[in-house]
């Protein structure tokens, strides 16, 4: 039976049909893993004996005949940010290289109950930081399309894990990007949903005013469907917001007529792959041969994204990261003679660079002399930005942009030697977290490297269910992309 | 403007140590993004008020109920270093 890189939703038929059992399934996956991992790399852990054990649960809430889960069953992996009990989570840090968290993230809980199958943890760049998921203690992942070219990051392991069908959905995180871009470079779905609509408690935290848990999935259903499972009000995730069960299957397939889309000037205008420019006019036109329309729209104050964006994150960064002092878990240098010392040795051995340059970028712009010049005006950056984006969208229903300035880049390059011109490819994704609303990636075919080209489509706050809707319709004129498969 | 002494200042405040030998490179790149980011100052922001937050969440009340149970012992499991079911860490008081 051909399961190859099937969909949640024909996966979840094929286990009621009893066309395929639960443990059948999880093997399937757990294989692909031992054949494939090696040299993708997006797993840091794999819980064989954890995910066959859930999987005969599983089989018996299926053969029970109640009324289960659309995800019951379905085998899916997690970004080692999340925390999971008693399954080793590392953040892809030195720092956390040992540690068994206690407890589970709210959303790993969800999913549990659910009788989703988790197959392992994810490879990602350290703590989040970076655009490559090369910052990883355990390696670099490598892209499924084509090795020599990373999977993005920083939530490579999850777009990874997808395209090479090592997971039937994965769990990711977004503070700057970190969702849509490796979504864009591997070609899966994937949604940074609204800040507060989906639990963080038990995501190990970056830069919480920017940091969304959110899915990875094959298709825009699939992502609906996870969502509507993980979305809702957590009292454990004090920004967590009130909000009643929405279904986000709802309407997704009713097309675009009369959907008004927004195309930022400022975006449009910047120097980005002439074939992703392409193929993003190309599907906003074949959007309005479907009834919609398009506009241009200016959003002034983007421009300022990165550098409002780094000094943010990195600030909030240098106050959460506070908190690895080498005594209560993670790293501990055992030579250190004082508890000055303690404290610097276990960090400055614990952490890698790029966290490092990221803590002192962010001391420094809390600092006496700085705070005022750096931080405080970035806030104030902010409340412009968002104010932007908030205007714009009470005249059109949802904007398109690209994601990154380019499809996968090669690995090993020399990307990740110039920090400064790798933040500011995160133009067109971090400006989206900066005013807190969601947006999904969808793919759009393949360059003539034969990578995947994504977009993204950033709507009004709350509003998933327009993005799933215009997403759908992308994915009906696009198609699905599937390595070694011809779309 | 940021230099080596900058960094290694900053890395004191953040209770980091660089090691010499890569000193120069943090403060070449500490000083190139600084440099980038300065570019804010150009903006006008009038009378705007700053974003600390996108959500304007006031104090998220809960239940006044105890949910936590005794975990010390799984707790104890992630520190490096335990004696007697308490962290250790160095001696921070001085002898005499």
């Amino acid at each position: 039976m051909n399961i190859y890189s099937r969909t949640i939703k024909e996966i979840n038929k094929m286990l009621i049909n009893r066309e395929i059992g639960a443990v059948e399934l999880t093997r399937y996956f757990l294989d692909n893993i031992k054949r494939k991992n090696k040299e993708i790399n997006c797993y840091i852990t794999v819980c064989e004996d954890k995910a066959l054990r859930k999987a005969e649960e599983a089989q018996k809430l299926i053969d029970s005949g109640e009324n289960i889960s659309p995800l019951c069953g379905i085998p899916y992996a997690v970004k080692d940010n999340f925390c999971t009990e008693n399954i080793r989570t590392t953040c892809a840090s030195k720092m956390l290289e040992n540690f068994i968290p206690p407890y589970s993230a709210t959303i790993v809980n969800k999913l549990e109950e659910k009788g989703a199958v988790i197959l392992g943890k994810l490879n990602m760049d350290e703590f989040g930081m970076g655009c490559s998921s090369e910052n990883s203690f355990f390696g670099p992942v490598y892209n499924p399309w084509n090795q020599e070219y990373v999977a993005g990051g920083s939530s490579g392991g999850s777009a990874a894990a997808l395209a090479a069908d090592l997971a039937g959905f994965t769990l990711a995180s977004d503070t700057g990007g970190s969702i849509r871009q490796p979504a864009a470079f591997c070609g899966v779905v994937g949604l940074k949903p609204t800040y507060g609509l989906v639990s963080r408690h038990g995501l190990i935290a970056f830069a919480s005013s920017l940091d969304q848990a959110g899915p990875m999935t094959r298709d825009v259903t699939d992502c609906a469907i996870v969502l509507n499972e993980i979305a809702g009000y957590d009292p454990m995730d004090s920004v967590s917001v009130r909000k009643g069960f929405e279904n986000y299957l709802d309407g997704i397939d009713r097309g675009v007529d009369g959907i008004k889309i927004g195309m930022p000037e400022e975006f449009f205008n910047t120097d980005f792959a002439p074939e992703i420019k392409e193929a993003i006019f190309k599907a906003a036109e074949e959007l309005c041969q479907h009834g919609a329309r398009s506009y241009e729209v200016s959003l002034p104050s983007v421009k300022h994204t990165v550098p409002c964006y780094y000094i943010i994150s990195s600030a909030e960064a240098s106050s959460n990261l506070a908190r690895y002092d080498g005594i209560r878990f993670g790293y501990r240098n055992p030579d250190a003679r004082n508890l000055d010392e303690l404290y610097k040795f276990s960090r400055s051995e614990g952490f890698g660079k790029e966290v490092k340059r990221r803590i002192i970028l962010g001391t420094f712009a809390l600092s006496s002399g700085h705070n005022d010049k750096l931080y405080s005006k970035a806030l104030k950056v902010r409340r412009l930005i968002s104010d932007e984006f908030k205007n714009i969208l009470e005249k059109v229903d949802c904007l398109v942009a690209p994601v990154y300035p380019t499809t996968a880049f090669k690995a090993g390059g020399d990307n990740c030697k110039d920090p400064l011109k790798m933040y500011l490819s995160d133009i067109y994704t971090a400006a989206v977290n900066l005013a807190g609303l969601p947006a999904l990636t969808v793919p759009l075919g393949l360059d003539s490297k034969g990578l995947p080209i994504g977009m993204q489509i950033i709507g009004k706050a709350f509003c998933e269910k327009l993005l799933f809707q215009v997403g759908h319709a992308i994915e009906k004129i696009a198609g699905r992309i599937i390595p070694g498969v011809k779309s | 403007m940021a230099d080596i002494d900058t960094v290694k200042k900053v890395a004191d405040l953040a209770a980091l140590s660089i090691e010499e030998n890569e000193l120069e490179e943090y403060a070449r790149d500490l000083d190139a993004i600084i440099g980038y980011m300065e570019q804010l100052s150009l903006i006008d922001t009038g009378n705007i008020a700053p974003m600390e937050h996108i959500v304007s969440v006031t104090n998220a009340f809960r239940e006044d109920e105890v949910t936590n149970t005794d975990r010390r012992e799984d707790l104890l499991k992630s520190a490096a270093v335990t004696k007697n079911n308490y962290y250790i860490v160095p001696n921070v008081v001085e002898q005499i």
